[in-house]
């Protein structure tokens, strides 16, 4: 692999081998890295690509967005110069950065062996990277420092600290005497954004389908009756995104830009709902009310409308009747719920200690909320208070039992 | 010093000495009155202030309870029951209770002791307080005086402990105070003239100013100081007076009582000053009005006794004055007769015997008149029975003779007519003596030297001295030399001298020695004529001066009457001393100056031409 | 079956609306617009930057998620060494004015912001900053602080492309009768105590603004409003947007305001001055350090709303702060008492502690480290901060300790360090500051700083805002950028009349805004 811009540019989406390529030298263990982390939780996952440059995030997806292309190309310049050049006491990736504090700790007076302590950091809500304590521990032992649970040997604590801008790898070296020895190492926090959901299994469950840096306002999963083909439709920056899912990998299909409005505008925010009168799903955005083909070519014929709000159902598979599904009052301060309601719809009062079960937290506030045709299921579009990404989950009722 | 002033003094004294003895004690009583009236309002002043401490504590007490009893202390209490309770969560409750319920100082303890919440010092949240937890049941155990720890040192405050025991033996406790300071002073009711000040004995010494209160100066706190260590020796009850300036007006009586804690630490003081001005300005005025009082009184008794006096001592004086008459001679003196008092009768009494006096010299005098006249009389008759007797005798003889022839009868006749001639002669002489007496001469005064006149009048009997076939008798003079002259009429003088010689020849028929003797006595001069004679008996010394009196058997006794006026007439005096059988003797004190005389220049002794023939007479 | 309905207005708009005022209380009673004057580490530098942000764009930003977002710079680059960095300057950015952002422009208005030995230079729409030592954090210093573009105007005011412009300041004396049409004068000098003590600031959007123009018509802002009269305000919905004094957040919180807090931002500290000799005895700055008990300062009577500091730089800006640990011995600080000459900090000499921060949250503090010390048989004696706008280097030469408060400014933990160094003056002279980012350079000269004992660490205090109910799509930065240009409110009058299908099945479950079905974001 070389690093071209130009086929930076052309790059497009993942290859069905499920691994995304990356130009930029160094950077291979980080994708993996963040295709292992990000993607964890979804079943079938499309793997996003990132190519840090400059340390300003490119997307693959740059092409969404025409303002941006001469950006890109210049900053995919800066990222081959970037990525050639070495780096003092910085790391490109948590790799990097893991052997870059190893070999700090192999300069400290010598030690025949090491207990390990790896120190969880709220920033990567627990779990240490396996892929960082390999290169660690192999770029220690590549040094003579080998790990042991000896009581009286060295105690060492590694711990990875985030900072406004900088992820801080500390190594804390202390040895039977009680003296201390500490060495770092740091890395752009960018490198690294890992969204770790508990995933519960309440009665509401939640899958996440997708999961993007750049805004998304609304979203929906969109079924051919017949084909039974599945579609993710995606309103992304006054952007139309379509996405096909092939063997459970969501893959771009087009983008289009949205009926026109104000260029200076913040607003570029659209929702689809879903008219049961006229069966068809719908777009609706600056107020225009949209038809469109969900299939066909990108095309929306709007008429203006007025429009509130809009109350989403949720029927369970245990042929309850549908309940309406609201959210709570979070913000982008605090994370959010979505909350089964509308029991005067279903006429029968919850038992209280299905309270817990009724509400599911999200990880960050809920930005839109849609659901399909079937009202089986329920799309919603979080914002990752943790990692700042935008991701689309999708919400289904369980069965009491 | 008159009665009267004596009188007068006496009176005022007396006046004097009583309204001063009445003013004293009307300022003694009144002052003492209003002493205790001034103690009475200070203790109940005192009273009040105590009863006020009392009521605060009940009203902080009562806050305290509510507090404590409050749902939220309930549930505070719960709430930090638990173990590892947020205690945080209580931190800035204080402040708040504290302002609801109007207390300065709010503190929440909880069971273990550890400050809660404060509102005086949230600094201190955290710490111990083992005080409060060391007392089994706060709620019976009223206000008390506490020390509080502030951020900005330490004060004193009125504090009561409640607890909330909603959590059995988990007890909190609130602790509500107010602070010791001028607002706790403002609230308290002031009567006029007094006031209070508090001393938060924070320090072990005297701190200025430490000491609050309106009107307090840092240099007035100063003078508080024996009296506030006094306290911090022994806390108890003291009064003490603070004079602020040498002017008693602005003295201040303070009852100081102590503020002590509950360990009976002393922890403040508190003075109350009751003003001494009224007190001193009203007994000031009294002293004014008692002063006002007694010089009125004063000038009244002065007046009074003036009159008093004046109408006891006049009718006295006037006794005196009329006594002073009398004894100036004029015997008819009357004093007019006021009342009937002893002052009356004895003016009565003095009138009744000056005129009974007047009465009695005038019968004097008759008697004396009578017995002239008759001795006169006597005189007279036996003078003219003398010469008439020989001449009856002669007429008879000559009517006899008538008989004889002529030559006889004619010598007879001659004879008789010879006698005849004689006797009336003698009658002549006798009649001419007397008119001589009659007409005694007033004197012309000039200088005479009284040594000539008696040599004078001496030289005249000379030849009878030795005369042949009689008696002699020897002159002696002792006549003092120089002697002034003296105012006299050298005539009249110059027969009173013969008059004295003759006599005291007379007086000496058997012979003797004749003394005369001159001398100088203050503004006198004094001649003395003695002789050698028989005497005199006191009886005819008494009457020697008496006219036509006479011891010789012949004589008209006129001599010594002579001498006595023309004596008298030079207002001198003359006397007699005589010893029976030794002889006797006459002193003239004759004045050297007569008043209102002008003396003629002396002129020579008159010659003795015609003496011979008065002495002829006199010695006859 | 059930599926979508359209339904009618709930009251509770769904998306962003064009309009409404913010009305926005702040405790500063007067604030600057001009980037040049703003006072490093004080605590109007928050709010001055808080407004200036509003007018002002910078080069680049920083988002919570530790990337670097184009502003007024869409791309850079640097050299190896780090001693060149180039920008490209966004095509055809405009003042509120409607005149173009040139390159010179922002040349003009970094350089005077610039330390020294780093130039600026324009050409073309390329900017390029460079300097003879390495600037490996320029972007964090860029992205931060008082690093705002601005064109200075003929009349002194500065004009700015960022969403809002000044509209009118008021001087609530005068009501509006003296409101001075915009552009006002860009430093407003704190109101002279005769004339009206609050003063408004109006601010209004821009519409050439190259980010969009903002969701809000207008920013009302009022000064000078005292911590509890905001919070009252805020319960009456009389603002929108509140500064919450940390002990009233416990209040809000309770009478369920929307609360939120930053990380920590402002940090108190004690320091220590020549001007009184036993403050400068280093046994004594032991003993008192260990007497000091932050944990229950910044716990029980901060209430949480503070964390105990045990280094200078917090965790979040330094990543090494966990590192240092504070110790609290009254043990030992006794011991150590005694080993002392009697009359030091004793009766006769006590420690004279002032209060250089402002707020009775300081005095607070001030009062504690007196009462903690008193434990160690130090005498600590708390005087009162003159009452002038404060100023953290005033020296009072009675006092020997300091309280001082230090608000972080910049988001490159070097410059931050280095600048609280300089301006408190507790560093060793001799010491020279450190100019690379090495985090172990950067951990070692605060190690030694602290072992100095100085300046001692007692707490960190983050922001703490009250928000209105109406206020939707609040995305502040961690370190306290309120980015109100993405902000609107969710007013039901400026929601369009009602029409589509009245057949509703659905109804909000609940009346409240945020609760009615799908009203996010």
């Amino acid at each position: 692999m070389d690093g071209w811009p130009g086929q930076i540019v052309s790059l497009r989406f993942s290859t069905p081998g499920g691994r995304s390529l990356f130009l930029c030298r160094g950077s291979a263990a980080f994708a993996n890295l963040l295709f292992f982390h990000r993607l964890r939780p979804v079943h079938n996952p499309f793997r996003a690509a990132v190519i840090s440059s400059g340390s300003n995030p490119v997307y693959a997806k740059q092409k969404l967005s025409p303002l941006r292309s001469r950006g890109c190309l210049f900053l995919c310049l800066v990222l081959a110069f970037l990525a050639a050049c070495p780096r003092p006491s910085r790391a490109d990736s948590l790799e990097d950065a893991a052997r870059a504090l190893a070999r700090k700790l192999c300069s400290a007076p010598r030690q025949q062996t090491v207990r390990i302590n790896w120190q969880d950091s709220p920033e990567l809500s627990g779990s240490f990277p396996d892929s960082f304590k390999k290169s660690f521990l192999l770029q220690l032992s590549a040094c003579g420092i080998g790990t042991g649970n000896n009581s009286n040997s060295p105690r060492l604590v590694v711990s990875i600290q985030s900072t406004a801008s900088k992820l801080l790898l500390v190594a804390n070296l202390v040895d039977s005497l009680g003296s201390v020895e500490i060495r770092m190492a740091e890395i752009r926090r960018e490198t690294l954004s890992i969204s770790n959901e508990p995933s519960r299994v309440p009665r509401l469950q939640k899958d996440l389908l997708w999961q993007q840096e750049r805004p998304v306002e609304s979203a929906t999963e969109w079924q051919n009756p017949s084909t039974q083909e599945r579609f993710l439709f995606l309103l992304s920056e006054g952007f139309f995104v379509r996405l096909h899912s092939q063997n459970e990998i969501w893959t771009q299909v087009d983008s289009t830009e949205l009926p026109k409005m104000d260029r200076r505008s913040r607003l570029r925010g659209g929702t689809f709902v879903f008219s049961d009168k006229e069966a068809k799903l719908q777009l609706l955005s600056n107020l225009k009310l949209c038809d469109f083909e969900p299939e066909g070519p990108l095309r929306f014929t709007c008429v203006d409308t007025n429009f509130g709000g809009k109350a989403v159902l949720l029927s369970s598979i245990c042929g309850e009747p549908p309940r309406s599904i609201r959210t709570d009052t979070g913000d982008y301060t605090q994370r959010d719920h979505i909350i089964l309601s509308g029991q005067e719809v279903a006429g029968v009062e919850l038992p209280a200690e299905d309270a817990a079960s009724r509400s599911l937290e999200m990880p960050g506030p809920v930005l839109d909320i849609a659901n399909t045709p079937d009202s089986k299921a329920v799309t919603a579009v979080v914002r990752n208070l943790s990692t700042g990404n935008y991701e689309v989950y999708q919400i289904t009722l369980g069965c009491a039992n | 010093m008159s009665f009267r002033t004596k009188l007068l003094f006496v009176v005022l004294l007396t006046i004097f000495a009583s309204v001063s003895v009445v003013a004293y004690a009307v300022t003694h009583y009144t002052q003492a009155a209003f002493e205790a009236m001034d103690a009475e309002r200070t203790e109940a002043l005192v009273a009040q202030f105590k009863k006020e401490f009392v009521q605060r504590g009940e009203e902080i007490a009562h806050q305290a309870k509510n507090i404590a009893e409050a749902n939220l202390t309930e549930r505070m209490a719960i709430d930090l029951s638990r173990p590892n309770a947020d205690q945080s969560l209580y931190v800035r409750d204080a402040v708040g209770t504290a302002q609801e319920h109007g207390l300065d100082y709010v503190e929440i303890v909880n069971y273990d002791g550890v400050l809660i919440s404060s509102a005086q010092f949230p600094a201190r949240v955290g710490y111990k307080n083992e005080w409060v937890t060391a007392v089994k049941d706060w709620n019976e155990i009223p206000a008390f005086w506490k020390k509080e720890e502030l951020p900005d040192g330490v004060s004193v405050s009125l504090s009561v402990v409640r607890t909330n025991n909603t959590v059995a033996d988990k007890t909190l406790y609130i602790i509500g105070g107010h602070r010791l300071d001028k607002n706790f002073l403002a609230s308290l009711v002031l009567p006029a003239g007094m006031r209070a000040l508090i001393y938060t004995n924070l320090e072990p010494a005297f701190v200025p100013t430490s000491l609050m209160g309106e009107k307090i100066d840092a240099e007035q706190a100063e003078r508080f100081a024996s009296l506030v260590e006094q306290l911090q020796k022994q806390p108890q009850p003291l009064v003490r007076t603070i004079d602020w300036t040498r002017d008693p007006a602005d003295a201040e009586t303070f009852h100081a009582i102590p503020l002590t804690g509950r360990n009976n630490e002393l922890l403040g003081i508190f003075f109350v000053g009751s003003s001494r001005k009224e007190l001193v300005l009203l007994t000031r005025q009294i002293l004014k009005i008692a002063a006002a009082v007694a010089a009125a009184a004063l000038l009244m008794g002065l007046l009074v006794s003036f009159w008093v006096s004046a109408r006891i001592t006049k009718p006295v004086e006037e006794l005196a004055a009329g006594a002073r008459e009398v004894a100036g001679g004029r015997w008819d003196t009357r004093i007019d007769v006021h009342g009937r008092d002893e002052i009356g009768q004895l003016a009565e009494a003095f009138n009744h015997m000056t005129q009974t006096l007047a009465a009695q010299k005038e019968r004097l005098v008759q008697t004396e008149r009578v017995a002239a006249w008759r001795e006169l009389a006597r005189r007279l008759a036996h003078e003219l029975r003398n010469p008439l007797f020989p001449m009856q005798i002669t007429v008879e003889n000559l009517q006899k003779a008538r008989q004889l022839d002529a030559k006889q009868f004619l010598e007879v006749f001659n004879e008789s007519t010879a006698t005849l001639k004689a006797e009336l002669a003698n009658l002549n002489t006798i009649v001419g003596r007397f008119s001589d007496f009659s007409k005694m001469p007033a004197p012309q005064f000039v200088r005479v030297n009284v040594n000539e006149a008696l040599r004078n009048a001496v030289r005249l009997f000379e030849p009878q001295f030795n005369e042949v076939g009689k008696p002699t008798i020897t002159p002696e003079l002792f006549l003092t030399e120089p002697l002034p002259d003296v105012d006299a009429d050298p005539d009249l003088l110059h027969r009173a001298f013969q008059n004295l010689v003759l006599n005291a020849l007379d007086a000496m028929p058997a012979g003797g020695t004749l003394t005369l003797r001159t001398s100088e006595h203050d503004g006198h001069v004094r001649i003395e004529v003695a002789d050698t004679g028989k005497g005199l008996t006191p009886e005819e010394c008494s009457r020697l001066f008496t006219p036509y009196y006479t011891t010789k058997l012949q004589g008209t006794g006129l001599g010594l009457a002579i001498v006595q006026s023309v004596v008298s007439d030079h207002h001198g005096t003359i006397s007699v001393a005589s010893d029976e059988g030794r002889g006797t003797a006459f002193r003239i004190d004759l004045p050297q100056r007569q008043s209102g005389q002008t003396t003629a220049p002396r002129e020579p002794a008159p010659e003795s031409k015609s003496a011979p023939s008065t002495l002829a007479a006199a010695s006859d | 079956m059930l599926g979508l309905a359209i339904l009618p207005s709930a009251g509770a708009s769904k998306w962003p609306h064009y309009s409404g005022t913010l009305r926005v209380e702040l405790r500063a009673s007067s604030v600057s617009l001009d980037p040049r004057e703003w006072k490093v580490g004080s605590a109007e530098f928050a709010t001055d930057e808080r407004m200036g942000a509003l007018v002002f764009d910078r080069l680049v930003a920083l988002d919570n998620y530790g990337r670097f977002q184009p502003q007024l710079a869409t791309e850079w680059s640097h050299d190896a060494a780090f001693k060149r960095w180039q920008f490209i300057l966004r095509a055809n950015a405009k003042y509120s004015d409607g005149t173009v952002l040139s390159s010179a422009d922002v040349a003009a208005a970094i350089q005077p912001l610039l330390p020294d030995g780093q130039q600026i230079s324009a050409s073309g729409n390329n900017i390029v900053i460079q300097s003879a030592a390495a600037m490996p954090d320029l972007l964090e210093e860029l992205a931060s602080g008082h690093f705002f573009v601005y064109r200075a105007q003929p009349d002194g005011t500065l004009m700015g492309t960022g969403p809002f412009f000044v509209a009118e300041t008021v001087s609530s004396s005068h009501a509006s009768s003296n409101s001075s049409s915009a552009p006002a004068d860009s430093s407003l000098a704190a109101p002279t105590p005769g004339v009206g003590k609050t003063m408004h600031l109006r601010f209004r959007a821009n519409e050439e603004t190259w980010s969009g123009r903002p969701f809000l018509d207008a920013i009302d802002v009022t000064l000078g409003v005292p911590p509890l009269r905001q919070l009252f305000d805020l319960q009456l919905g009389k603002a929108d947007l509140v500064e919450l004094s940390p002990e009233l957040v416990r209040r809000a919180t309770q009478d369920n305001q929307r609360v939120w807090s930053s990380a920590p931002v402002t940090f108190y500290g004690l320091r220590f001055d020549e001007a009184q000799p036993s403050a400068m005895d280093a046994n004594l700055r032991e003993a008192l350090s260990l007497s000091l008990d932050r944990q229950t300062m910044a716990n029980v009577l901060l209430q949480k709303q503070a964390e105990p500091a045990s280094a200078l730089l917090p965790q979040w800006l330094s990543g090494y702060a966990f590192l240092f640990t504070m110790e609290t011995n009254i043990e030992r600080a006794k011991e150590i008492r005694a080993t002392l000459p009697a009359n030091m900090a004793i009766g006769a000499e006590p420690l004279r502690l002032r209060v250089d921060a402002p707020g009775d949250l300081a005095k607070l503090l001030g009062e504690r480290v007196a009462v903690n010390a008193r434990q160690a048989a130090i005498l600590v004696q708390v005087v009162n901060r003159p009452v002038a706008r404060t100023t953290t280097t005033s020296n009072d030469p009675a006092a020997g300790v300091h309280l001082f408060s230090w608000h972080y400014s910049s988001l490159s933990p070097r410059v931050e360090l280095e600048s609280m160094v300089s301006t408190l003056n507790f560093g060793n002279s001799n010491e020279a500051a450190v100019s690379s980012t090495d985090p172990e350079q950067l951990y070692a000269r605060e190690k030694k700083l602290l072992q100095e004992r100085r300046v001692l660490p007692l707490v960190a205090l983050p922001e703490y805002v009250g928000l209105g109910q109406k206020v939707r799509d609040w995305m502040p930065s961690r370190w306290g950028e309120w980015h109100l240009a993405d902000v609107w409110l969710d007013l039901p009058e400026s929601v369009p009349a009602q029409a589509g299908n009245p057949s509703a099945t659905e109804t909000p479950a609940t009346p409240t805004a945020g609760a009615s079905p799908g009203a996010k974001p």
